[in-house]
């Protein structure tokens, strides 16, 4: 009988510990919806999250429309799965499709022939890529003579992007380490003083916080004198003057389709390093063959809290419908005003 | 509520622990009623919906019960009659909810081959352990018919039938294990010894199934969902993806009823073992005496027995033996699939029989053929498990073809697969898994180590040390194992 009461004793205590450990981690925030570099790198968000209400995106904009009935095609990455910096175009009233890079295959000299293969009667194309994986998919691009797969539509979200920050709620859904790393990584980041690569188990991303100048007057979140970036913005490779051209060359093999190239900034070259890929945002500019967002994230960023989520590698809301509005204006200049582009609404 | 689940193991256990004892320190009847109560929570927690079917059930079945036990005044063919409809009313409830939508299926083949139109499918959600409560409750009936019921309040047969470490996956129970144990004062006062026990039991269980069977579990699904949207698997990739749902299955589910036993043990109620190291067996007929015990048991009294097991001569021997691996198929679940690996079982098992009838003789296993026998038994368990876990026999054709080396048989592994994680890491666990199914004993045997190691008698030092470290390490594999949750982690069994 002590035999077993020493066990249980012993036992007891190890269970007391892991309830602790419970504790922590059930009152550890879970991540918003939109939050990979919190999740990812398990950052605590109470101090990462954004406390912007954002804007209100109307639902009735948040849609797709057939390849064959839209006016103009959008062929972008995460930046263009929420539907919301294309909600302002729909909103514009032109008829927008979407698609993903991932399910289209690498773009190939026929890009323009297998549009129209596939049905699409529209005269333009907006070709959006974050400037981390362009590289990758230049490369793809160069070595592809034919596009083999079908098109494959992005579907809307049906709901609005735009969400509130979520309130208090219990964490059950986390790993029972997951507030004990949580504290301790948020707390290296608060105590470092240059940059924090933070260390976790997973396999794949990889994040770093660093000391934003004047991170406060740019997000809003609590801890705001730090952000969190991504470590493959720096180690991917940068674009090149070459890629700029590469992109006139392949708009030119898309005639007559008009293509125009949305390449978003990577948010650790808004934040920490304005001169990353420089060659190539100045040959773009010099070719026209797409807006120059790297200038306008560099002259909004001080105007606009949160033009990048604090905790996430994407536009917030209202980056989102900042950059909208660009494009509206790059959309209109191409093919006219949706009344006056010769198709009924 | 899954075992795998904080909410179980940090609340809910742990306050029907600690209320059960509490209670039956002052009344043993309302600590029953209590547990019973618990019980209906945990099973609630699961689906609301499905708990008045189950109450329904077992209400019914406790009055059928009553009126089908030998009494003054009742004949026996009214009791056979009243048997029969008994039976009737439990297999038609588990035909309704389990099978309805199979046999449409079925009919509507027929239908559509004919040009007629086929009828619509009833859609009718399972309730979760149907198949395990409605069969405790028939042995309950058969034994009441035959007069071996002695018990008969109400609040011991509803926690015989709901008691929450058995309830949704088993094992299977049979009242004339439990009831005693009910009945029984002890069973409600606190024993150390049996809580340190169970906690142990519980927590090797947990660690099967957290740290090897979700593991295996990930490639596992990998390999079968793959083939079933397309992929096709190659010769190594096809067998490692067997070799991991091989594993994953006996770690689920062995793990599920090492943490029932544990849980049960816990509240001083002992539970029929469920599982002795399968994988060990070097015949069918073993594997068969060591895997998922009380179905085994039960399919074997209540219907190979009732058929007439060995008694009608050999031919018919055989075909009882197929035909209630057959239905054992089917009870696992409403698809061909299951049926087809049932009727493999059974031709198993009827090889064996006839190996030992007129090859063996009676004549003992040698060394040699002893390894061969355990090589052809896991050869054929694997074989099956294919088409147990594929979606359809088209997916179970397409990785027998891969097994065979029909689709190339290069030495890399899983590059037609996205994985899901590191392949290092999967075969490290494969290798645990095979190392723990084949050289270590079933989790039971930590009865020899815990609280107490009594080989160890006459060296209390020693034994005070292995006290400590058997502690130790279990709470520190339960740290391991909890550690695991919030990620994948199904359990295989809560779907039969």
């Amino acid at each position: 009988m002590k035999a077993a009461r020493v066990w249980l004793g012993i036992f007891t205590a190890g269970f007391c510990a892991l309830v602790a450990l419970l504790i922590v981690t059930l009152l550890t925030p879970p991540p918003y919806p939109y939050g990979a570099l919190t999740r990812i790198g398990r950052v605590s968000e109470h101090q990462f999250g954004w406390r912007l209400d954002p804007p209100p995106i109307p639902v009735e904009n948040v849609r797709s429309t057939p390849l064959g009935q839209a006016d103009v095609l959008v062929i972008g990455d995460s930046f263009s799965m929420y539907y919301a910096w294309q909600s302002v175009l729909v909103g514009a009233g032109y008829r927008v499709a979407s698609a993903h890079w991932d399910k289209i295959g690498p773009l190939c000299d026929d890009f323009g022939v297998w549009l129209q293969r596939e049905g699409f009667k529209g005269q333009l194309v907006l070709i959006e890529s974050i400037e981390r994986l362009l590289p990758e998919r230049l490369d793809e691009a160069r070595a592809c003579r034919a596009m083999h797969r079908r098109f494959e539509p992005m579907l809307a979200p049906g709901t609005s992007p735009s969400e509130a920050a979520p309130g208090f709620a219990l964490n059950w859904n986390a790993p029972l380490l997951t507030g004990l790393y949580t504290w301790r990584n948020t707390r290296e980041i608060r105590d470092t003083k240059a940059e924090f690569v933070v260390d976790h188990p997973q396999h794949g991303d990889m994040i770093f916080a660093a000391p934003v100048p004047e991170g406060c007057t740019q997000f809003s979140h609590r801890m705001c004198d730090k952000g969190l970036f991504l470590t493959n913005d720096r180690s991917n490779a940068v674009l090149k003057a070459e890629d700029a051209e590469f992109l006139e060359h392949f708009n030119a093999l898309a005639a007559p389709l008009k293509v125009v190239w949305m390449v978003i900034p990577n948010k650790t070259t808004v934040y920490l390093e304005p001169q990353h890929a420089q060659a190539f945002v100045k040959r773009m500019s010099e070719l026209n063959v797409g807006p120059d967002l790297f200038a306008m994230a560099q002259a909004t960023r001080r105007k606009m809290i949160d033009l990048y989520w604090p905790n996430d590698t994407h536009w917030s809301m209202q980056g989102q419908l900042y950059f909208g509005q660009r494009m509206l204006e790059v959309v209109q200049a191409a093919v006219g005003k949706p009344e006056t582009n010769g198709r009924p609404q | 509520m899954l075992f795998n689940s904080y909410a179980f193991i940090f609340v809910f256990f742990p306050l029907v622990l600690l209320g059960f004892f509490l209670i039956g320190k002052r009344n043993a009847r309302i600590a029953a009623g209590f547990l019973a109560l618990a019980s209906l929570v945990f099973y609630g927690w699961w689906s609301v919906k499905a708990l008045p079917l189950l109450i329904g059930s077992i209400c019914i079945n406790y009055w059928f019960g009553l009126q089908l036990t030998p009494a003054p005044g009742r004949s026996d063919k009214h009791r056979k009659r009243l048997l029969i409809v008994a039976l009737t009313v439990n297999l038609g409830v588990l035909a309704v909810f389990k099978y309805a939508d199979f046999f449409v299926g079925n009919i509507n083949t027929g239908l559509v081959a004919a040009g007629m139109t086929p009828w619509p499918l009833l859609h009718v959600a399972l309730p979760i352990g149907i198949s395990f409560y409605t069969f405790t409750q028939i042995a309950f009936l058969v034994d009441c018919w035959q007069g071996k019921v002695h018990e008969r309040r109400f609040i011991p047969y509803v926690l015989f039938v709901t008691y929450f470490p058995h309830l949704v996956a088993g094992p299977v129970l049979h009242h004339a294990q439990m009831m005693p144990q009910f009945a029984n004062p002890s069973t409600y006062r606190v024993d150390p010894n049996k809580l340190a026990l169970g906690l142990a039991i519980f927590t090797f269980g947990l660690a099967k199934k957290l740290l090897i069977a979700d593991r295996m579990g990930q490639y596992a699904d990998m390999v079968f969902n793959g083939v079933q949207a397309g992929t096709v698997p190659m010769m190594v990739s096809s067998w490692l993806g067997v070799l991991a749902y091989t594993l994953q299955i006996y770690f689920d589910f062995s793990g599920y009823s090492d943490m029932a036993v544990g849980l049960s043990l816990c509240m001083g109620v002992q539970l029929p073992l469920n599982f002795r190291s399968p994988y060990k067996s070097t015949n069918i007929i073993e594997f068969w005496r060591r895997w998922h015990i009380s179905l085994s048991t039960f399919l074997r009294d209540y219907l190979y027995v009732p058929l007439g097991g060995n008694r009608k001569g050999e031919a018919r021997r055989y075909l009882n033996l197929f035909l209630t691996m057959l239905l054992g198929g089917l009870w696992h679940g409403a698809a061909w699939t299951f049926v087809i690996w049932g009727a493999l079982h059974g031709a198993y098992l009827m090889v064996n029989h006839l190996w030992n009838a007129k090859v063996r003789r009676g004549r003992p296993a040698g060394k040699l053929s002893a390894v061969l026998g355990w090589a052809l038994t896991f050869l054929c368990v694997m074989i099956a498990w294919v088409v147990f876990r594929a979606d359809s026999v088209e997916t179970a054709m397409h990785l027998y073809r891969g097994m065979l080396g029909l689709n190339g048989a290069p030495l890399a592994t899983f590059t037609e697969f996205v994985i899901p994680y590191r392949k290092p890491e999967f075969f490290q666990t494969l290798l645990l898994g095979v190392f723990v199914a084949l050289a270590l004993p079933p989790t039971i045997t930590l009865e020899r180590w815990v609280p107490l190691v009594p080989a160890l008698a006459g060296r209390p030092r020693l034994a005070s040390t292995m006290t400590i470290a058997t502690a130790l390490g279990t709470v520190v594999l339960l740290g391991l194992s909890v550690s695991r949750l919030g990620t994948y982690s199904p359990f295989l069994y809560f779907q039969f």
